[in-house]
Order: C-alpha cells, then structure tokens, then sequence
C-alpha cells in the first residue's frame, strides 16, 4: 500500500525541478549521440527521473538501463545554461537504485563482486598487483612520493604503470608502490552507485554464499591508511579516473572524520609540465609527427586541467600539433568512463571510433591521451571499428623519446 | 509498398524504428514547458503510446498514412524547445521524432543555399557551414537545440539575423514535406506558407533549401544601459531605422539582467539594458557601431563596455534559460508587437507583480521592421501554489493587454490556442480552413491551432479568481515574495 504513497524512488524534490528542460545538453551528448532518443541525456534523465518520482512509477528495467547508459563525461554540465549539476544527481540516483537492488544496471555488479572478493574490478589475484614491475627499474619504500598504479595500468595495460614508472626514475624518483596493498581507487563503484551493498555470489552446486557488504568507504580509507603508514605525502597518477576520484572523492570519505587527506595529489602531465616550465626537461629525440591531444572527461571537464598537457607536448621537438573541433571544456568523450563501457562495450566502442574519426578529420596521425582508461578505449577503437591512429599517452612518448626502454 | 504494410510488420512496434517502451514514452512527450504531465487540464492523454524515429521520408510517408488510416494521433517533434506544448501529446499516439533526418544534402555556393533534412539543430548546421565559409542568415534564440523544422513550425520571426534577413520562411525557397495522408510533395513559393506557424499540422517537413551566406568580415556590438525605458524604445526605434540593419537587438530590463549575470556591479545603476550587434563588411559595421553609439550617448545611457557586451552576445543563444538559475519554475508569455507599444505591458507587469508580490521581468528581441517578441516572465516555484498560479494570472492579464496594444501571441502551441477564437478570429479560421483541407481526419498534432479542450470563459475565470485570491492575501500581508529580487538601491 504504502508503494503507492510514495515514490518507488525517493529523491530530493529541490534537486529534481532544477533542470530548465531547455535540452541545451542533447547534441552534443556521449548517450544521445550514441542512441539518439528523448531519454538518452541529461535532460531527458532529468525530466524521466521527475516523472517516475512524481508519477510513483515503477521502477522498469528500462528506466535503470536509461539511468547507466551515461559515461557521466559532464559534457552536458559544461553546456547547460545553468550549470546543474547532472553527474552528482546521476550518481545519486544510481546510488538508490543499487540501495533498491534494482542497481546497477547489467553485469557492472561484477565490478564491485570482485573488489569485495579481491581488491579489484578485474577480479585478478591481488598478489599479482605488483608483477608489472620490471628489472631496471627502481621503487623504494621510503621515499615521500607514491605511485597509485589502479587497477586497469596493474593488471590490463602494464607498459603504462611500467612507463610511468620510468619516467618518475629518470627524475630520480623511486616511488612507493603499494603493489598487494593497493586495492582499487572505487572510481568504478562510485560512479556506478556501488557504494554499500551486499555481495552475494552462487556456488557452481546453486548454494548462494554472502561474501559480506562491500562498503567503498573501507577500501578508500585502507588505502589512505596504507600511504600513511609508508610516509607518502605526495602520490602521482597515471590514471585520470583515479586521479580524479582520489582528490574529488576521497575527500567526501575522509575529512569528516579524519580531516584533509595526508597527501597531496599530482597527475603526471602536472609533474610534467612543471618539468618543462622549470626547465628540467631536455627532450632527446624528436617526434616528427602530427598530434592531437584527447582531453579524458575526469582530467579535464571533472578536475580542470586543460593547459598541463599541452604544455609537456608542444614542448616536444618536431611536433605539428593541432587541436580537435571539440577540445578542451567541449571534448567528446571517449565513451569509457562511468561504467559505459562496462554496461555498454560496444557503444563504447563507437563512441571512441568517432572520437579518433575526429582526430583524423584534423589530420593528426597520433592521438595522445593522458588517462590508462581512454587509451584502453581507443585501442578497442581501432581494433574492432576498422580506423587507423597511433594512440599514445604522454608516458608512453616520454619513455619512448628519452629511450627509456 | 510502404513499410508498413509489409507482411511481417503486424504491429508498428515491428519497426526497428519505432518504441514503445515508458522511458521513451515519457521522455518524448514533455518539452521545455516542464514535464510531460503538467497542463493536464489541455490534454486528454498526455503520454504518447508510441515514439517513432524515422530515417527517411518514406519511413515518415508510411507512417503518417498508416496513422491516417487508422485515425491516430501523430505529433511532430523537433527539438522540443517551445514553450507552449507544441510538441506535446494531447490524446496519445505517436510522437514523430524528426531529429534523426539531420544529414546535409546538398550545399550551393553559387546559389548560396544549403539543402537539408529538417531535423536537424540549427547550431549544428552552421557549425557545418561554418567549415565551409558558410554560415546562416537566421536561426532561433534556442539554435542550441531546436530543429529547422521545429522553428517553421512555431512561426519562427524573431532570432539571431531576423531584423536583418526576415523570418524562417522567407529564408527557405522550397521544402520536402510529407502530407498527412502519406503523400511526398515538393513545395515552393506560398505553397509553403501552410507549413509555417502551424505546428505540424499540414504535414511533415523532411528537408528543405535554406538561405546562407558568406561568414561575415567583421561582428562588433555594443550594451548599453538606460535609465527609463522611454529612452531605450527611443534608441531602439532609431537604430532600427539606420542604414545597415543589425543582426540582433535585444533590450532587457534590470532584474532579467541581474539574474541571468548572477547579480550586477553596483556602477551599473540603470534600469533598461540594450544590446545590438551588427555584421557584415568592415567599414559598414564600423559605421554601424559608431551610430548606434552615438544614439546611445544621446540618451546618456551608460556604456557597459566590451567584456560586458562579448559576454552577452556569446550567451545569446542560452540566455533565456539562464533565468532559471535558481528559479525553480519559470512561467512566460511571448508576445509579437510593435517595439514602440510595449510601455504599457512592461508598466503593467511591474504593477500586477508588485500587487500581487510576485516576481517580474522582461526581455524582447527585434524582428523585421518594427515589430519584436516581447517575452514576460514569471519567476516562480510551482510548489508554492499561489505565487505560481499569480504568475501564471499575471501573464494571462498581459497577454489580453497585449492584444489590446497591437500584439498578438507568438507561439501558439497547445496552451495559446485557447486564445485565438477570440483574440485572432482571423486566425482561427485559416488554421481551420489547411485542417480542413490536408487533415480532415485530425489526426496531426490534435488541440493544437483548431481546437482547444480548455474554454477561454473557464480559463478567465480561473485566472481572475486565482488573480484576486493572491490580492487578498497580498492585502492581509499573507503573500510574501519567494524570490530574492535585486535591491532598490542597486538601482
Ligand atoms: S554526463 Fe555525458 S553521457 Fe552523461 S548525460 Fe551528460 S553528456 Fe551525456
Ligand atoms: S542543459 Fe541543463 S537545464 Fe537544459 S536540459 Fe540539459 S541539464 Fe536541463
């Protein structure tokens, strides 16, 4: 009875009229530009989520499938007139559907089954965390800076966490690396809603066994405590997802209780950039080739660097480097992020297509990226959709120019 | 064969194209006017029980004549940016999305027109354009989001290039258009004229030749800021009489400009802002801009400067929407009227929102010759029924007042419709006359334009009654003001 009381999904009535309707956001959409229907963006969500809370709608399998089909880019956030903030309330959202067991959408619960079970969205041994660690390279355990390898860069494109630690070592840094002891950032849980529930998972005899809840707030904070433990006070990405969860979100987990995070975060086109801007990088080599800068959503739109990255490859002798119709605030998306490509593989696969069709449209014949997710994106781009580019991250280029490897 | 009468197509839902699921439903049944169940008292089914999103005209001929046949509802959609419900179901059926027909077919430079299917958003056709020299004569205020054809069909005169280069149709010199029985014709001349203003109801525009142009030599503008609107409508009237017309005028009154800038810097004391942009060959929009500067300074307007005026003009095509930066719900009428009737309505506005304690402002953009869109806004939170509801008497007050001054309303969609029998009997009849005479069956876009399932006398009294309950309350000082309003002594 009560069901039809109240709203199947309960949500805060001063955030669910904010949205003008003005649909100022739908073009340029990673969703809409991908299917093309009134529900596929911003405010078309908004005025669905309206609608079922006032209406006391039932929550449908298309409604949930609608909510996550969302790389929450924030494009649309950087294009409404009214700046509302879209990705807070999708999360929101997102969050209650998980609270519901109606969330998340598809097979994304896999990704929080395995952090609960081993530290990590891919469900790798955690022990293994640290094998992409080769011979000549140097990590210390006593050093202030810290290396967060996340999970896509341990155990999926290992030649980044390698590169990046190459180049910390050509500067003379041997990092922390927390190796076992570093489980997943929860990018992924939070940006999916996943941030407490509980995890259960079938026996091949069909007994179900409860492997307990999985509570985002312990793994963010065992990771804190594992750097605080070590002396870390400074900690470097490579992973913009990472980067921007570790300064964006940890926060939210830890100052209530503890206060300010007791370290600073650094992505490493900052440390780059300030490389270049102090004159501590001499180029080697040079890259006589035509690049263009793929701006990842979490580095750019979500935490505002912009300037780092083209700092560290314009300084690159030979570049002719140009930019992409929609760079920087405006950049597409490269489709990976918000659990786009965990719920919907091939969408994103296009949407990385397109992006490079852009890249290529300028004539750029390497694309550069500065995020472990949107290279992983691009690189299934030009496998499966038939365009051809170079695709690079900055470290990549790093080591390659100085013959670090 | 059409499409649909394929043998294995038994259902539309047959169609890849075409859904039937509540999300899609839900989604492409409101529009800008909020959700898609708010006036519910002009709708009789405000959910569309079938969205369809066609490829090419003959997936929209197929469907228009299955529709036709079997009597029901269809309800062109383009962007779904107005207002008025133009776009919103009103007894079911199926909503026709347009905006996958987006694609450019053809572009002439030595005609200098673009042929085009009609769904697609204004701003990503001149950006396309753009890429080749190219660029629009007109588009909307909201060429942000609205389709070509969406524009069209809610009688498009007054946008970006309007005072310069005239309304939306006289920028298009042919069409491709569906009929509601299915048929596919190619219209031209005032064939066309049954499709502008009329909301779909002649049929479905799929492509069309619009007017381009070169990318202009030189855009330059200024702002100014008046002390009386009498002042402004005087520099107004003469700059739109100056050689070399602008490409957009638009005149603000403080509390619009002080919640769309997030508050204004207390040197700026005037009370009607004004700006004008001009384009075209350098020495032309030189001279433009020192005459209009010179009619400005006549008056004593103060100069905003050029930061103020590159930020404005950047912000023209999402500036109405930023009023509703922490408005939780924005009620407004537009009407189309000679600029220099308008002091009345603005004096008016200002009286009725001050009796009743209620929000006001206002904002008007020039079309051709003398005429402009004067839109009225109510800022309001619709929770808080009673200052809602005086917005919404205040606006309906308004647009009686302005048909009594020689406006008439510029949209018309499902809400205005109910006007129009008895303030535009003109009108009234024509739009019965092209139903008559291309939907007998009255299947395109119901209630809207012919017909209107709420009464004037009821709406009036509705109003009058909601009008004077707010007056008591405002009287027993029960009636406070919602919205923070710029102080009096910013002014
Ligand atoms: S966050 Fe990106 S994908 Fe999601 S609605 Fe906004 S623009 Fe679309
Ligand atoms: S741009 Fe902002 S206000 Fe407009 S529809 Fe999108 S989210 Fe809503």
């Amino acid at each position: 009875m009560s069901r039809f009381l109240r709203p199947e999904i309960d949500f805060d009535p001063d955030k669910i009229v904010l949205c003008a309707n003005c649909s100022t956001c739908r073009w340029t959409c990673t969703s809409y530009e991908e299917f093309q229907t009134e529900a596929m963006f911003a405010g078309g969500r908004l005025r669905l989520l309206r609608s079922y809370v006032e209406k006391n709608l039932p929550i449908d399998d298309d409604f949930v499938r609608t909510v996550y089909a969302c790389s929450t880019c924030e494009q649309c956030v950087e294009r409404c007139p009214i700046k509302l903030p879209y990705v807070e309330i999708i999360e929101d959202v997102r969050k209650k559907l998980v609270e519901l067991g109606k969330g998340p959408y598809g097979r994304l619960h896999l990704m929080g089954d395995f952090v609960q079970k081993v530290r990590n969205v891919f469900g790798e041994d955690p022990q293994t965390r640290g094998d992409w660690i080769q011979e000549g390279t140097e990590t210390s355990t006593d050093s202030e800076w810290g290396y967060f390898v996340g999970c896509t860069a341990s155990f999926k494109r290992k030649e980044i966490a390698d590169s990046t630690l190459r180049m910390l070592n050509y500067f003379g840094i041997k990092p922390q690396i927390l190796g076992p002891d570093e489980f997943c950032c929860c990018s992924p849980l939070i940006r999916t809603g996943q941030l407490e529930r509980q995890v259960l998972e079938e026996a091949e005899d069909g007994s179900v066994q409860d492997l307990g809840t999985l509570k985002v707030e312990e793994v963010i904070m065992h990771n804190i405590e594992q750097m605080e433990a070590r002396g870390i006070k400074k900690v470097i990405f490579s992973c913009s997802g990472c980067y921007r969860t570790v300064t964006l979100d940890w926060p939210k987990f830890y100052r209530a209780t503890h206060g300010i995070l007791p370290f600073s975060t650094q992505h490493l086109t900052q440390f780059l950039a300030l490389k270049v801007r102090k004159g501590e990088l001499k180029w080697k080599g040079s890259f006589d080739e035509r690049v263009t800068y793929h701006d990842p959503c979490h580095l750019g739109r979500h935490v505002g660097i912009f300037d780092a990255p083209r700092e560290v490859i314009k300084s690159i002798p030979g570049i002719d480097f140009v930019e992409m119709e929609r760079s920087r605030e405006n950049a597409k998306c490269c489709g990976a992020g918000g659990g786009f490509k965990a719920g919907f593989g091939d969408n994103a696969v296009n949407v990385a297509a397109d992006r490079i069709k852009q890249a290529l449209e300028v004539g750029a014949t390497t694309l550069i990226s500065s995020c472990v997710f949107c290279k992983l994106n691009f690189l299934d781009g030009v496998k499966k959709r038939d365009v051809s580019i170079n695709v690079l991250n900055i470290e990549d280029l790093f080591v390659d120019l100085m013959g670090l490897r | 064969m059409t499409e649909l009468a394929k043998p294995d197509v038994k259902k539309l839902t047959d169609l890849e194209w075409v859904t039937d699921s509540m999300v899609d439903r839900l989604s492409a049944s409101g529009d800008t006017t909020g959700i898609p169940y708010y006036h519910y008292r002009w709708k009789k089914n405000w959910l569309a029980d079938y969205v369809a999103l066609p490829r090419s005209k003959e997936q929209v001929s197929s469907l228009l004549k299955l529709a036709s046949d079997r009597r029901i509802p269809v309800v062109p959609r383009g962007g779904g940016t107005c207002y008025y419900g133009s776009a919103s179901p009103t007894r079911g059926g199926i909503v026709l999305d347009t905006k996958i027909l987006n694609q450019v077919l053809e572009v002439n430079e030595q005609e200098m027109w673009v042929h085009v299917q009609a769904g697609a958003v204004w701003e990503v056709l001149d950006i396309y354009l753009r890429k080749r020299g190219l660029t629009l004569c007109v588009a909307p205020q909201s060429a942000v989001a609205s389709t070509l054809a969406g524009w069209l069909a809610i009688g498009g005169k007054a946008g970006i290039g309007s005072p310069k280069y005239g309304t939306a149709l006289e920028n298009i010199s042919e069409m491709t258009v569906v009929r509601p029985n299915g048929e596919i014709d190619t219209v031209s001349g005032e064939d066309m004229n049954v499709f502008y203003g009329t909301s779909g109801i002649a049929g479905v525009v799929t492509s069309m030749k619009l007017r381009v142009r070169p990318i202009p030599e030189m855009e330059g503008g200024l702002i100014f800021v008046f002390s009386s609107l009498q002042s402004a409508l005087e520099a107004v009237e003469r700059i739109c009489k100056l050689k070399h017309k602008p490409v957009y005028l638009r005149m603000t009154d403080r509390e619009y400009e002080w919640r769309v800038a997030g508050g204004l810097p207390p040197q700026i004391t005037g009370s009607v802002f004004v700006l004008v942009t001009f384009d075209g060959k350098k020495l032309d929009v030189e001279d433009s801009l020192k005459a209009a500067k010179g009619i400005f300074e006549l008056t004593g307007a103060q100069d905003l400067g050029e930061e103020y005026f590159r930020k404005s003009w950047a912000d023209r095509f999402i500036v109405e929407m930023k009023l509703k930066l922490e408005v939780p719900t924005l009620s407004m009428q537009n009407i189309w009227i000679p600029v220099s009737n308008i002091a009345p309505i603005t004096e008016r506005m200002y009286s009725i929102a001050r009796k009743y304690r209620i929000n006001s402002c206002f904002y008007l953009v020039m079309g051709m010759g003398d005429m402009a869109r004067l839109c009225l806004f109510a800022p309001s939170d619709h929770r808080h029924w009673t200052h809602f509801m005086a917005g919404k008497t205040m606006l309906h007050r308004l647009a009686k007042l302005g048909y009594r001054h020689g406006g008439e309303l510029y949209t018309l969609g499902l809400q205005n419709t109910v006007y129009l029998k008895k303030f535009q009997p003109e009108d009234y009849r024509r739009f019965q006359e092209v139903r008559q005479k291309w939907d007998p069956n009255g299947i395109m876009n119901p209630d809207k334009l012919t017909h209107s399932n709420m009464t004037y006398r009821r709406m009036n009294l509705m109003f009058t009654m909601n009008g004077n309950f707010r007056r008591v309350l405002s009287i027993l000082r029960r009636a406070k003001n919602l919205l923070q309003v710029p102080r009096q002594e910013d002014a």
